[in-house]
């Protein structure tokens, strides 16, 4: 083998060992912030890492600190997050050690990702399936080609999510190395307990995922094997698995004591890799030499922990930065109400948005099930697209709510804007994790390298008996997860101008679309249905509209109706019928991330009587919250308490139509209570 | 009522109707119409103010303003005809002036000058605070007193103080005050703002529902006057905490007095020489040292007038009651007195006291002596603080000291009882003021000039 690798190898291999060997003296001070070190699995790592190039995508885990030096980090690097540093370059100490995100154009690239044990392969995934998109459209460079190297620990296989992605690696053939670290253990769990097969047999259900065993402590057997994976990864674009075993010779996290549970400590001493490589090192170099850079390298990681020990903490106000990426839609401009335009249900609003959008940018797709040439969408709200841009932009993904969300963030980090979908609001579950864990996130503990320009569509809302499982209203949920931009429209013209703000938005964009408005069929609703604004119609973020501006009256009653979505609808029947429009102001949030404060404030100082109207259930809701801050605001000029109306307090909606009336709001039920409130 | 039928073409007087029981006099405010317009039935003609109520009377039929006879500030009387007016069309006047759409004031109906808000941005206090100083104004029965931010932040921005919130009428869930309640109020010119109400037409005391047998007999319609009687008997014990205080005075020097007196003051003065006089001016030169007494509550505070303004509890005939009252009787001296006494005693007996001589009391005394009580539990005659009533002089055997020793004699002697209100006036005040009276008719030459 090759000298000039060996060293190389050694060096990184022993940096590594000194370090968690220096930490482990240094333990009261290094122990502030938990961290986890890779002691034990330093030559896999280090064989894997070496192979990198700066065009790849890595998905380390939260031990492959060897990896990570191995790909050209140093120990500085590595000790300034260690001790959460203001000049940490991964996060600026907003996240933990080994978890990096780096974007230099020099090393191989690595996106955000998360410390929950298997989170990072859905998108590591979507982050290959992205490669393959832009190599079939090319957009891609054609010197190079690219991989997507996911690494992860034995134990976080038999996460579900983790399936999840495997599956579409071997339905799409996508060029992704999964390298599974296999230490026998989880924290406290060992193998026996825990998994029926170990991930290389596991993977062998998969049709068209290859995988090799390998002695992960054995730097030269693991070089080779990883080199042979890597060529044919490049070369043939399909995916691999590999399984190295490794012995975990250090804590699990430096928040847990080994000795106090390992009943292997010995025996997995016995494959400790840097003794075997010092050993085989011997054959290329004198151990003189050897010394020598061993002693270099002592000298160099200390130099280094003594800097990092002094360097600056980062200062109260940086928690404020990166939590969303600029964008420059900030004005609402286009026509929205073109002359010569069409009126257009809601539903084609979007489906004409999302075609301009195509049309005009190859790097757009979207995804999602059911939305592919035969059906476009339960909905139709995909309808004639992927005839127009080929199965290979619109296509039918299985069955896998969390790889359709999560799979968006590794599609961004390639460089792709995708727009995906959920089918029902009630499906949107298992997605959340993804949503929370990674999308919301990306951008913030990365600290401003890797944001998530995608676009979730949600269906949503009570519509005609849907029953328990098509008729969820979610919003409190999703305005929960800080680091979203969340569009909610009642009408189709908002919808257009809303997608495509979120689209040029580098920010991860939920959009509410309510499915009993997309073709205005529920009585009342006529209003959602509008003439189609033009292609450069923007609507940006955080506007809200107010549906019908009232004159300030002192000598009469009045009162602001702050809602959104089918709530609008309600609303304005509702006002009509009661023949208050010149008392009764709807104001029509459009976004509820970000918020127009100062719209709804305005307009309770005016009315100083206020009703928040919400399809979801009132208790607990964003609703709720939103009259807490309005009553914050205009406490002083309230003439009566801010209330909120919603659904019932059920579990669940029934599917039986008259319990389904009783549950959500409805244009009676708003009247009463804007009467009572106007009475009051 | 006579009807009239006004025939086309037919001039008539304009007479100023009567507004109001005890109105006799107005003030000529404004005319609305010029000589020589035509106006239409209902319309109003011409503006008349009183120290109750201003009163836009109204035209009694289709007609052309001939002639006005009065012009703007003059006093005219009730009935007094003020202007010429020729009827144009032929029509019914229902009644003539006096009930030609009466402004009749039994309900004390508020007519106030509006005046119109600003629409300022801020809502600022730009409202004219001009309040129409009518002193009857409905209270409403109010029990929820909540106010909200906004209401308590326009009270502020207004200077509405809480006794001023209670008194707006509430239209909101439960009987709270809203938002347009307080506005409204505003823009019609805070006609509550220093309110001392006088009548309310609903007595703010509710009768519990017990089925009195009331019997039966002979009906007696209450006219009028007892009515208002009835209802300032009532409203006064209800809004005044009343306490009676008594003493004694020893009358029979004055008794003496009098009796050689009489004759030669008959002679002298032309007007008989009675005790009210003397009565009164014992009351004044009490007055004088115990100011408190002689004063008004107005909301959170207590007006102590500088006038001394005596209203003497008359009887009439009818039965009813009326208080004629005797200005700046400090001033005056005891023929002065006896004079007016007299004038305003035959006065209300031939019912042609003006309404200038029966306001303006600040302090009232009745003799109850002249029906023969010997003490009583007078109600007092708002918005006063304080009433005197006086009782039968008669001679009774008492103890006197003689010459350091104690003997008995007949002594003419007559209880004093005073009724105050017991908001302003504590017992040590109204005692001590009881006590300097009934010294000052033991010892009247002091008082006497």
């Amino acid at each position: 083998m090759n000298k000039e690798i060996l060293m190389n190898g050694f060096k990184n291999l022993y940096q590594a060992k000194v370090m968690s060997e220096l930490y482990e003296d240094n333990f009261k001070l290094v122990s502030k912030y938990v961290h986890a070190t890779s002691r034990g699995h330093e030559a896999i790592q280090t064989a894997v890492g070496m192979q990198l190039k700066n065009y790849d995508y890595a998905y380390p885990y939260y031990r492959d600190d060897a990896m990570i030096m191995a790909i050209g980090m140093q120990p500085k690097d590595m000790m300034l997050q260690l001790m959460a540093k203001k000049d940490d370059p991964f996060s600026g100490g907003r996240t933990y050690y080994s978890h990096p995100s780096l974007k230099d154009d020099d090393k191989c690239k690595i996106p955000h990702q998360s410390s929950a044990t298997g989170m990072q392969v859905i998108p590591a995934t979507g982050a290959a399936l992205g490669l393959k998109y832009k190599e079939l459209q090319n957009l891609n460079n054609k010197n190079v080609n690219p991989l997507v190297l996911c690494s992860i620990g034995d134990a976080a296989m038999t996460e579900g999510e983790v399936s999840e992605a495997l599956q579409m690696a071997a339905l799409k053939q996508l060029p992704i190395i999964y390298l599974v670290q296999d230490n026998g253990w989880d924290i406290s769990a060992n193998a026996e307990e825990t998994r029926a097969q170990d991930a290389y047999d596991f993977v062998n259900g998969y049709h068209g995922i290859e995988a090799i065993r390998v002695d992960g402590s054995d730097f030269m057997q693991s070089y080779k094997a990883v080199q042979e994976v890597i060529k044919k990864v490049r070369k043939e674009r399909r995916p691999f698995l590999i399984h190295a075993k490794c012995p975990l010779l250090n804590h699990h996290t430096s928040g847990v004591r080994m000795e106090f549970y390992r009943d292997d400590l010995e025996e997995a001493k016995k494959t400790d890799p840097y003794p075997k490589f010092r050993k085989q090192l011997l054959d290329y170099f004198d151990d003189h030499e050897i010394e020598q850079v061993e002693s270099e390298i002592h000298q160099l990681v200390h130099d280094h922990f003594e800097q990092a020990k002094n360097a600056e903490d980062p200062q109260p106000e940086d928690l404020y930065t990166n939590d969303f990426a600029p964008t420059a839609i900030t004005d609402e401009i286009g026509d929205r109400s073109p002359l010569s335009a069409e009126e257009v249900v809601m539903v084609d609003c979007a489906l004409f948005a999302i075609e301009e959008l195509m049309s005009d940018h190859k790097e757009c797709l979207l995804y999602g099930q059911d939305v592919g040439r035969r059906l476009g969408g339960v909905f139709r709200e995909a309808a004639t697209l992927a005839g127009k841009f080929g199965d290979d932009r619109v296509f039918n993904t299985p069955i896998q709510e969390a790889f359709i969300v999560g799979s968006t963030v590794g599609m961004a980090a390639v460089g792709l804007k995708p727009i995906v979908e959920v089918q029902f609001a009630d499906y949107i579950w298992p997605g959340l994790n993804q949503l929370f864990t990674e999308v919301s996130r990306s951008y913030y503990l990365s600290n401003g390298k890797w944001p998530v320009p995608m676009i979730l569509r949600v269906p949503l809302g009570a519509y005609g008996s849907g029953g328990p499982y098509h008729s969820s209203s979610v919003e409190s949920i999703v305005t929960n997860i800080r680091g979203l931009k969340i569009a909610y429209p009642s009408n189709g013209a908002d919808l257009k101008g809303l997608l495509k703000s979120a689209y040029y938005d580098p920010n991860p964009v939920v959009v509410f679309e309510h499915k009993g408005l997309y073709w205005s069929k529920v009585k009342g609703t006529k209003a959602a249905t509008t003439k189609q604004p033009s292609q450069n119609y923007r609507l940006p973020f955080g506007k809200a509209n107010i549906i019908n501006e009232i004159w300030p009256n002192e000598t009469e009653e009045t009162l602001s109706v702050i809602t959104y979505g089918m709530g609008v609808h309600w609303a304005l029947n509702a006002v009509q019928e009661l023949n208050l429009l010149d008392k009764i102001e709807i104001l029509d949030l459009r976004s509820l991330y970000p918020l127009d404060e100062e719209a709804i404030y305005k307009s309770v100082k005016k009315c100083k009587k206020s009703l928040i109207v919400t399809e979801e259930p009132s208790e607990n809701s964003f609703a709720r919250s939103l009259s807490s801050k309005v009553q914050e605001n205009c406490f002083e000029y309230l003439d009566s308490p801010v209330k909120t109306i919603g659904s019932e307090n059920m579990p669940a909606i029934p599917l039986n139509s008259i319990l389904e009336q009783a549950m959500i709001p409805s244009v009676e039920k708003l009247k009463d209570m804007i009467t009572k409130l106007i009475d009051y | 009522m006579n009807q009239s039928k006004i025939g086309v073409g037919q001039e008539v007087d304009f007479k100023v109707p009567k507004m109001g029981e005890s109105i006799t006099e107005g003030n000529i405010i404004g005319w609305a119409k010029d000589v020589g317009d035509y106006f239409k039935e209902g319309e109003t003609l011409v503006e008349i103010g009183t120290d109750k109520v201003d009163n836009e009377v109204p035209a009694p039929f289709n007609g052309q303003l001939i002639a006005v006879n009065a012009d703007v500030d003059d006093v005219v009387q009730i009935g007094q005809p003020i202007a010429k007016l020729k009827c144009v069309e032929a029509n019914h006047s229902s009644a003539e002036n006096e009930s030609a759409k009466p402004v009749s004031t039994d309900n004390y109906a508020v007519t106030t000058n509006k005046s119109v808000p600003q629409k300022d941005q801020d809502q600022k206090k730009s409202v004219s605070t001009k309040s129409n100083k009518s002193d009857a104004y409905y209270i409403p029965d109010r029990s929820n007193n909540f106010y909200s931010p906004l209401v308590l932040q326009i009270a502020k921005d207004y200077h509405i103080s809480f006794e001023e919130l209670a008194r707006i009428t509430a239209t909101g869930a439960d009987g709270r005050l809203r938002k347009s309640d307080i506005y409204k109020y505003i823009e019609a010119g805070r006609p509550a703002q220093f309110a001392q109400p006088a009548v309310s037409t609903e007595s703010n005391f509710k009768l519990p529902d017990l089925k009195f047998d009331k019997g039966e007999g002979k009906i007696v319609e209450m006219d009028r006057m007892r009515r208002m009687i009835a209802d300032h008997m009532v409203f006064s014990k209800h809004v005044s905490p009343h306490v009676t205080a008594y003493s004694e005075a020893d009358l029979t020097e004055l008794v003496n007095w009098r009796i050689k007196e009489k004759n030669k003051f008959l002679k002298q003065n032309g007007v008989k020489l009675t005790f009210t006089p003397v009565f009164i001016k014992a009351i004044t030169k009490a007055i004088e040292l115990f100011p408190m007494i002689n004063s008004s509550l107005d909301d959170k505070n207590i007006i102590v007038k500088e006038h001394v303004n005596i209203g003497m509890a008359t009887a009439l005939e009818s039965g009813n009651l009326i208080v004629p009252v005797i200005k700046n009787a400090h001033q005056k001296d005891i023929v002065s007195l006896a004079k007016e006494v007299d004038q305003l005693t035959k006065k209300a007996r031939n019912n042609t006291l003006t309404s200038n001589e029966t306001k303006g009391g600040t302090f009232t005394l009745s003799n109850v002596g002249t029906f023969g009580s010997l003490m009583g539990t007078p109600i007092i005659n708002q918005p006063e603080a304080a009433i005197l009533a006086t009782g039968l002089i008669k001679k009774r055997p008492e103890v006197v000291e003689r010459n350091g020793k104690d003997e008995i004699e007949i002594r003419h002697m007559m209880y004093l009882s005073l009724s105050f209100d017991h908001r302003i006036v504590d017992g040590f005040l109204a005692g001590s003021f009881l006590q300097k009276v009934s010294d000052l008719l033991e010892n009247f030459e002091s008082i006497i000039d």
